[in-house]
């Protein structure tokens, strides 16, 4: 490029930070939701409200809905409950003519749970790699591309800074175009390490999709055989066609949890459950341990013997765990999580300041100077994310409550409704620019931030001042997090009113205030 | 006459558009080849599992893959840009050839 080293790493960060900034804005604040997945999954189905079970209380009763419903199965998996979300524990299972079969089952009862149909967490988890509406693997290259491009904007912007530890340390509010740029400077550094971690181990998550070359000079057939012996997969075993009553899982569960220092299990999968060749993998919970590379116990079904451990607990794949399960944050407490969601917001807005501060840089020189098409289009598209987003998240979560229990299709068109506010959030933004479109957006996202845990007590049994004193933690801390949000969208409302009326006021304010408040118009 | 006033209008978009080959193709390229050398030079000099050979040179991949993008607008012009991705490339491809 022309000019300096500085200079091109400057203008590298300006463009690829444009072209990919909306999706990355999506991305960034989906997966900053997804640190509440299990959570938000439980607040999405009020009607499941199942004490904690033991694992092998839990385990016996998936047992006992297999052996009812897919005895005939060549295989059966279990999730058992998760303790961040004790009522869901899902089974499939695979016939012999390999169709599969699943269900929510009660962890006490044995029985099918009822409950609203709703894809809850899982949608904001599946949105940030998946997208929606597309096939997952041209999505997944498609986030994968973005992310590249975040790792590559993330380098040249700290290359770009010449005083990074200073600038940490400089906010000049109310200077416009300053202002943003130390706003976007001061989240980008308070949380370097974070960015720079869960973009590069967001790409591990997906690697055997990205890089599906690597195996060829040891694995010239390239079918399964290098991720199986990565992960340590060991294949299913033959069926005998002899059959054999399977053994009790309670002592299973207790070996294999003394292998991994008194942790849970997480998944038990059941080789030809009912035959003599039947096999038991008991894999450990992974919120047990930060790496996430699976740790296995293999019993013999019919007769309950520990045969041997499987997974890959090697240096290179253990190294890979810890990459990866630091992205997914599996074994974050509370307060971590907290903390993690926290920089994941700051993450957010570094993307939203970024692109605010690419409109700043180019507003007319002149007041009455008309902006240019791609000024206004981007002035546009960052409104339909920064705001836009949120309030269809939001809008989803009312879905949930709104929509008819029984009706058809339902979780698919609680996303549909997601994806309704988002565009109308864009035509509004393209419709009517300029700052009173943005107070109005950020007032109804308030709003209904706000009137959440209203609605959410009036049509569930599970309503803010009950939930409060039966310690109903998942709920008080969603309806919480809602009156949180609602309180900092309206405090930036009325910020934004207040600069706005002084710089009616005085003309030596305007003339600052101007160059702040434009890209918002 | 016609190619000169045109000259300053396609050059340094068909310029932006050599980097941006260079980064997105090179830089896997790049990320690929070194991944490989790790891979191989493991498997045939030390007693690494295969798969593990694999993984590890696969885990530094978008590392590369970032550096050579950045090299790819970093460099003065687009004729450095290429020359600093296929040097590196040239030179692992030499061993990568001999070990497979």
């Amino acid at each position: 490029m022309k000019g300096s080293f500085r200079q091109s790493m400057a203008w590298l960060h300006t463009w690829s930070g444009l072209v990919v900034g909306w999706l990355l804005f999506m991305i960034f604040l989906s997966g900053t939701a997804t640190y509440f997945r299990q959570e938000i999954s439980q607040w999405m189905r009020p009607e499941l409200n199942v004490p904690v079970v033991s694992t092998e209380a839990a385990l016996d009763s998936a047992t006992r809905y297999l052996n009812t419903h897919a005895a005939d199965a060549t295989r059966w998996f279990i999730r058992l409950p998760d303790p961040r979300n004790p009522a869901e524990m899902f089974a499939f299972w695979e016939h012999p003519d390999g169709s599969f079969g699943d269900a929510l089952i009660h962890p006490q009862t044995g029985d099918t749970l009822t409950v609203r149909d709703t894809r809850g967490g899982e949608f904001f988890y599946r949105l940030h790699f998946d997208l929606h509406y597309m096939p997952a693997i041209p999505a997944r290259l498609i986030v994968g591309l973005c992310a590249m491009i975040m790792l590559i904007a993330l380098i040249s912007g700290i290359i770009t800074h010449k005083k990074i530890f200073k600038e940490f340390f400089t906010f000049r509010p109310g200077k416009g175009q300053r202002s943003w740029l130390d706003a976007h400077n001061a989240l980008a550094v308070l949380s370097l390490p974070y960015h720079l971690v869960i973009t590069y181990t967001g790409l591990l998550t997906l690697i055997f999709l990205y890089l599906p070359f690597n195996p060829q000079p040891l694995y010239p057939e390239a079918d399964r055989t290098f991720f199986n012996e990565a992960v340590g997969h060991l294949p299913a075993p033959e069926a005998t066609g002899e059959a054999a009553a399977l053994a009790d899982f309670a002592p299973m569960l207790t070996t294999a949890s003394a292998r991994w220092e008194g942790a849970d299990a997480g998944i038990v999968t059941v080789h030809h459950p009912g035959d003599r060749a039947a096999r038991v993998d008991i894999q450990r919970l992974d919120s047990s341990r930060i790496a996430f590379n699976p740790q296995v116990a293999v019993f013999n079904g019919v007769t309950g013997e520990f045969v041997r451990a499987a997974g890959n607990p090697s240096a290179a794949a253990t190294t890979f765990g810890v990459l990866y399960g630091l992205h997914i944050a599996r074994f974050a407490e509370p307060a971590l999580r907290l903390l993690l969601c926290l920089a994941g917001l700051a993450g957010t807005a570094m993307i939203g300041t970024g692109l605010v501060l690419w409109v700043v840089k180019r507003q007319p020189k002149q007041a009455g100077q008309r902006q240019p098409f791609g000024v206004r289009l981007v002035t546009a598209l960052n409104r339909a994310v920064v705001i836009g987003l949120p309030t269809a998240m939001v809008s989803y979560f009312w879905a949930n409550r709104l929509l008819p229990v029984d009706m058809a299709q339902r979780a698919e068109w609680e996303i549909h409704l997601f994806f309704i506010v988002w565009t109308l959030g864009l035509l509004f933004a393209w419709l009517r620019p300029g700052l009173r479109g943005w107070l109005a957006q950020l007032w109804l996202t308030a709003a209904l931030c706000a009137l959440l845990p209203l609605v959410n007590a009036l049509t569930t049994s599970r309503g803010l001042p009950g939930t409060l004193m039966q310690g109903d933690s998942a709920f008080v801390w969603f309806d919480a997090a809602m009156l949180a949000l609602s309180a900092l969208l309206a405090v930036t409302a009325r910020y934004l009113q207040r600069r706005a009326r002084q710089a009616r006021r005085s003309p030596a304010q305007r003339a600052r205030n101007a160059t702040s408040l434009e890209p918002l118009s | 006459m016609m190619s000169f006033t045109m000259r300053p209008a396609w050059r340094p978009a068909l310029a932006v558009l050599s980097r941006l080959i260079a980064a997105l193709f090179g830089g896997y390229g790049l990320a690929v080849l070194s991944g490989w050398l790790i891979t191989l030079l493991l498997a045939h000099f030390t007693d690494t599992p295969r798969a593990d050979a694999v993984l590890t040179g696969m885990l530094p991949g978008f590392l590369v893959y970032a550096c050579a993008a950045l090299w790819a607008f970093a460099a003065r012009d687009s004729l450095r840009a290429w020359l600093g991705l296929l040097v590196p490339a040239a030179l692992m491809a030499l061993p990568v050839w001999l070990l497979w």
